[in-house]
């Protein structure tokens, strides 16, 4: 039943990828921009807007051209899937298996560190992550929150404010040097309020007033209404670069998410496709708490 | 399938004659085969991948003094975190009596939390007490476990040595300090460095006796009934041993069954509270 399972989630895996979280890039090992492209990319003019701050605008993530979306695994001659499954044997079980055990190898300078009264609670959610007990809010199909989500797919960028654009969710990050609010004002949402200031050509981006049900990570790695994440972004010629550090009262230090490049696409032509949307369906169908 | 075929071309080609080269062919294919009986290489790429450990089990178990060691204890929990890339190790251990006791080691560090586990990282969250002369005997335990034999002849590279013993597969290695941190195993060893181990294999290449003989004395580990100890909707091909028997100077000092194991890399951490590393730095 499992491996029935798995082999039909195949595809739904494959066009999974293309979804782009942050864990399913590392789970999947979604290509990195080479070195030579990153190199060639950074000597390109880094274009400023009017008032003198760069511009962040364009499609930060390599788009495909339309019609040209056949899955690299499928061979045109047979009309057959190669096998995608990066397991050693190839089989089903493994791939979760080796998926699941290779995905929780995380140094431990890049774990946030939970105080300990927190510990039990981390290790029953990542154990129980894929189950109706403690399921990865990711997995249901709710939105990744911050900096889960990662760094956007497409930025469009007025005086005012910055629009960051994911595949399914867009956050608003305000630059005209508005406040957050009083925190009597708070909502508690998944994506937080964001407002932006600009260090030299960094921006800093400033985000508070989360509802603490989003994950910092697949390992069931909880987070507190009280988060507050600050992200660096910075373009350099035709490459940008993200990272985030995560502040909550239930860690002991502050958790830091490591860099994350980007190239523009610089295509003129270059198209973002509808992506699926996020339906759950395999909560009911699990019979096994592995998961990879 | 596998695992057996390279034990039996390994053993075939230690009862023969051998050049340095094919020595050094033999101890990879060894090396190869601990680890990957014990499921510890995943991914196309066959990784080390076992990183921290949970298990859970029950025995008995004797203090070890300087010179001699204490009555045996009915232990009704022993549950154990194993993680190689700190390294650290906490045991948490219940006697029949209901007294708890939870030892610490991590890297250059041990302590004793009391009443909780993470003691004294938090205000109001228990306390720790240092126990900075058990950071050897802590570090030797945990190097010394299934996994930690592996890593630790693996960092030893060039120095190991492979042997025939009444038939069965013999790796000798000195621990050595081999500091990796961001992989799955930071080899500290402290106090031990140079200390040798010797360790013989079972039929299917996974470790059954480990002995060290560390201060004068002679401790030795048995392993027995390996298998994957995770529970049954939650397996993960990675072995280890359901019985655990250690020995200093011939009396046994600990007798383990292991009931359960979570080898998925279970979030495990073991940061050095405040007040052990202010007695540490002194």
């Amino acid at each position: 039943m499992k491996q029935r399972f798995v082999m039909g989630s195949v595809g739904a895996a494959a066009a999974a990828i293309l979804l782009t979280s942050a864990d399913l890039s590392a789970q999947f090992g979604q290509a990195a921009p080479s070195a030579a492209a990153l190199k060639e990319a950074a000597a390109a003019p880094t274009p400023k807007r009017p008032n003198g701050v760069p511009d962040f605008g364009g499609i930060w993530v390599a788009t495909r051209r339309r019609g040209d979306n056949v899955p690299a695994a499928l061979d045109r001659d047979t009309g057959s899937f190669s096998n995608l499954l990066r397991s050693r044997t190839g089989s089903p079980v493994d791939f979760e298996r080796d998926s699941g055990v290779r995905q929780r190898v995380v140094p431990r300078e890049a774990r946030p560190w939970y105080k300990p009264q927190y510990w039990e609670r981390v290790q029953f959610n990542d154990v129980h992550g894929h189950s109706l007990l403690a399921p990865d809010p990711e997995f249901q199909c709710m939105p990744e929150g911050v900096p889960r989500i990662g760094p956007p797919q497409e930025i469009l960028q007025t005086d005012r404010q910055m629009v960051f654009l994911y595949p399914l969710h867009l956050r608003r990050i305000y630059i005209d040097g508005r406040p957050h609010p009083p925190e009597d004002q708070w909502l508690g949402t998944w994506f937080g309020h964001s407002v932006g200031n600009w260090e030299g050509d960094t921006l800093v981006i400033s985000t508070v007033d989360f509802n603490g049900l989003e994950w910092l990570g697949w390992p069931g790695w909880i987070t507190s209404p009280d988060k507050r994440v600050t992200e660096r972004m910075r373009r350099v010629g035709n490459t940008l670069t993200w990272e985030a550090t995560v502040e909550d009262s239930i860690l002991m230090r502050p958790w830091q998410t490591g860099p994350q490049r980007r190239l523009l696409n610089t295509d003129p032509q270059a198209e973002i496709e509808e992506p699926l949307p996020c339906v759950e369906r395999d909560l009911g169908h699990i019979v096994t708490r592995e998961r990879g | 399938m596998r695992t057996y075929a390279v034990a039996i071309g390994v053993a075939l080609t230690l009862a023969a004659p051998t050049d340095g080269a094919q020595q050094a062919t033999d101890l990879k294919k060894v090396l190869y085969s601990m680890a990957n009986s014990l499921g510890m290489l995943r991914t196309l790429r066959e990784l080390d991948s076992v990183m921290t450990v949970e298990l859970w089990g029950s025995g008995t178990v004797r203090e070890v003094g300087p010179k001699s060691v204490g009555p045996a204890v009915q232990v009704k929990s022993y549950y154990v975190q194993l993680a190689y890339d700190f390294p650290g190790m906490r045991v948490d251990m219940t006697r029949a009596s209901g007294e708890r006791e939870i030892q610490v080691v991590s890297g250059k560090f041990a302590w004793n939390e009391i009443e909780k586990i993470g003691g004294g990282l938090e205000p109001g969250w228990g306390s720790a007490v240092p126990a900075m002369d058990a950071v050897a005997d802590r570090l030797l335990r945990l190097w010394t476990t299934p996994f930690g034999v592996v890593k630790a002849a693996t960092a030893a590279g060039e120095r190991v040595k492979l042997t025939v013993e009444n038939g069965a597969t013999v790796v000798t290695f000195p621990l050595i300090s081999a500091p990796q941190p961001g992989e799955t195993v930071n080899m500290v060893v402290g106090e031990l460095e140079g200390t040798p181990v010797k360790v013989t294999l079972d039929a299917n290449s996974r470790p059954a006796r480990v002995e060290v003989r560390y201060r004068d004395r002679m401790y030795v580990t048995s392993y027995s009934g390996y298998g994957d100890l995770n529970e049954s909707d939650y397996k993960a091909d990675i072995y280890f041993p359901a019985r655990v028997v250690r020995t200093v100077d011939g009396q046994t000092v600990l007798d383990l069954t292991i009931e359960k194991t979570n080898t998925y890399n279970p979030y495990v951490i073991m940061p050095v509270p405040p007040n052990v590393q202010k007695v540490a730095g002194k």
